[in-house]
């Protein structure tokens, strides 16, 4: 009895849909040092408390150095606050070691970036394909799945194309591809359409659009672009570290 | 414990990783496949020389061998080597010797990829003590005191020319026919070499002398004694028994395995570095991917098994091909040699040696493996 319990222990918590107060994500008094106690030192976040609810699309918005990439990494589980308790799906993150963050990421986060970071010698395939080996899925499963998403994001055409052989847009479709692949609570963007020009970006924007509305994922997007905050549901704002709308 | 699929997965991307740099990965293999073609020519040779003393001393197992002090050894045929009969009546006659077997020896050796030739002169009567009691005919009939222009050769040396009882064989332009066959004994002198009468032998040579002489004792405890007693006798001659032969030949391929092993830390050492520059520069190169990696799921574990797996990797593809190539080395080494130096690549040379060749990609991978793991996911999104 006392052996299973400790096996459950050690095991690292599974992110559910019932969340705490209908929060996805809860971050709940979060500071964030960079450098703590150096005289480079400087202070990120400040007092954060915020509550990303299931199934929403926001926007975390704000000058640059405010705070809002590394309030992103912080929620993401790639990065530990100094101080505070973020809570996925019920499970305070804050206290997991980092193998334990990598498997909740792994299976309950999609990452989304600005230079999209796909493998460069691989195909469009095998990149989606990536994001599910790496967890262990079998092949044939990987590969089942990564041409079922490619075909959800449009890009049928492209499974055998590398990234230099597909544009920025297409490229950021197989990193949503990429990023849906182990079937996430949440997808996190860091600025997904910086990169990418007016028209395209809003296509990007739309995908994300439809798989937060049609099939209930939460998306949270760190973006300078008033068009997203536009189509968001709640717009979260930070200066200098401290939210100053949409926190609580 | 790794999954089925995680270990098909680990290894199939470490594949995929490993194509990247084609030319990288193919001259990093090369590093570890001139080492592991060094360990292997180098053990065929160990292993060969040690399987010929190994029948050697089967033979021998017992007896005392004398010849003629400062004549050359196997290889060129004991020249200078000439014992009279009188000098065999006397060893014949001292005490605990039981029969004095005179031998000469005929060796022949191949030109190019031919095959070397050595046939044995003794008396019929004493052949057991070369080819054993217990090995029968494989066809055909023994050599006889009588014969003359006659042959009984070993399988070996009976399959390698394609030859059947009635065939003739020639040596120094003199012709005899093959009258027998011996089963195969796995020993390889007496599977190799040919066998004529000790007359013959001494017409073919031109020389009534004997060039060795086995000495068989009534009780094997006696050898030493026996062996000193000939040379205080006769300092003419020396007289090593087989325990001294066996020391001998420990020796030598202690020496050899020494050198082999000498050869092989180099190699080690040259591989490994090679091995470990270029998974340094892949990390390198990757952190970014890595980073990414990280960032949707992978643990440290699984970072650090991965490129250790491609290490291996490279390191198997070099250690399969340098087995092949030491195999081939061995071929040209016998060849070259007309087969008077055995080069054998057994089982177990390759499964060492390829061992070796994975041990390299450990080695060479853990340290760029162990810096992989320890990314910041974070730093290495943001790594230009």
């Amino acid at each position: 009895m006392a052996k299973k319990a400790k096996q459950a222990a050690r095991q690292p918590k599974q992110a559910t849909r019932t969340a705490i107060g209908g929060c996805a994500i809860q971050v709940s008094g979060v500071n964030k040092y960079y450098n703590k106690d150096l005289p480079s030192e400087v202070h990120v976040l400040k007092d954060v408390n915020v509550c990303f609810e299931s199934g929403t699309f926001v926007s975390i918005m704000g000058p640059s150095g405010s705070g809002k990439t590394t309030l992103l990494d912080i929620i993401g589980c790639l990065m530990k606050p100094t101080s505070g308790k973020v809570f996925l799906g019920g499970v305070d993150t804050s206290r997991l070691s980092d193998d334990e963050l990598a498997q909740i990421r792994g299976k309950t986060i999609g990452f989304i970036f600005q230079q999209y970071n796909l493998v460069p010698s691989f195909t469009a395939l095998e990149n989606v394909e990536l994001a599910m080996r790496i967890v262990g899925k079998s092949r044939p499963y990987a590969k089942k799945r990564a041409l079922e998403l490619l075909d959800t994001v449009g890009l049928s055409h492209r499974i055998n194309n590398m990234p230099s052989q597909m544009s920025g847009g297409e490229q950021q479709r197989v990193a949503i591809a990429r990023a849906l692949a182990n079937e996430p609570k949440v997808i996190l963007g860091d600025e997904p359409t910086g990169n990418l020009d007016t028209k395209t970006g809003d296509k990007i924007l739309e995908l994300l659009r439809r798989l937060n509305k049609e099939q209930g994922y939460t998306v949270i997007v760190v973006t300078h672009d008033k068009d997203v905050s536009r189509i968001a549901d709640k717009a979260v704002r930070l200066r200098d570290g401290m939210i100053t709308s949409g926190g609580g | 414990m790794q999954s089925p699929d995680m270990c098909d997965n680990m290894i199939d991307l470490a594949f995929k990783n490993i194509k990247r740099q084609r030319s990288r990965t193919a001259l990093t293999a090369v590093g570890i496949l001139i080492g592991i073609a060094v360990i292997v020519a180098l053990g065929s040779f160990a292993e060969g020389i040690n399987s010929f003393f190994q029948s050697t001393l089967e033979l021998s197992a017992g007896k005392i061998i004398v010849e003629q002090r400062g004549a050359g050894g196997f290889q060129s045929g004991f020249a200078g080597s000439d014992i009279t009969d009188e000098q065999v009546a006397a060893i014949g006659a001292l005490d605990g010797v039981k029969e004095v077997v005179p031998v000469n020896m005929y060796i022949e050796s191949g030109l190019g990829f031919s095959i070397g030739t050595v046939v044995i002169g003794i008396n019929p009567e004493n052949s057991g003590i070369f080819v054993g009691q217990n090995i029968g005919l494989y066809s055909g009939r023994g050599l006889e005191p009588d014969d003359s222009g006659a042959i009984m050769v070993g399988k070996n040396f009976a399959d390698d020319r394609g030859l059947v009882v009635g065939d003739t064989v020639t040596l120094k332009d003199t012709d005899f026919e093959v009258i027998g066959i011996l089963e195969l004994s796995n020993n390889a002198n007496v599977d190799g070499s040919g066998m004529i009468t000790i007359q013959d032998m001494q017409d073919l040579l031109g020389t009534q002398a004997y060039q060795i002489l086995y000495v068989v004792p009534y009780d094997v405890r006696d050898s030493e004694k026996i062996a000193s007693d000939i040379i205080d006798d006769d300092d003419s001659l020396s007289a090593m028994t087989s325990k001294d032969f066996a020391r001998t030949a420990s020796d030598v391929v202690n020496q050899i395995r020494l050198f082999m092993f000498g050869m092989g830390a180099i190699a080690a050492v040259i591989g490994g570095l090679g091995v470990l520059n270029t998974m340094i520069m892949s990390v390198l190169e990757r952190r970014r991917e890595i980073g990414v990696m990280k960032a949707i799921g992978a643990t440290r574990a699984r970072v650090l098994t991965q490129i250790v797996t491609e290490s291996m990797l490279i390191s198997l593809i070099g250690g399969l091909a340098g087995v092949f190539l030491g195999w081939v080395a061995s071929l040209i080494l016998i060849a070259a040699t007309g087969g008077g130096i055995p080069a054998t690549v057994t089982p177990g040379l390759a499964a060492i040696s390829i061992g070796f060749a994975l041990l390299l990609g450990v080695g060479g991978g853990i340290y760029p493996a162990w810096q992989a793991a320890k990314v910041d996911p974070v730093e290495a999104l943001r790594y230009e």
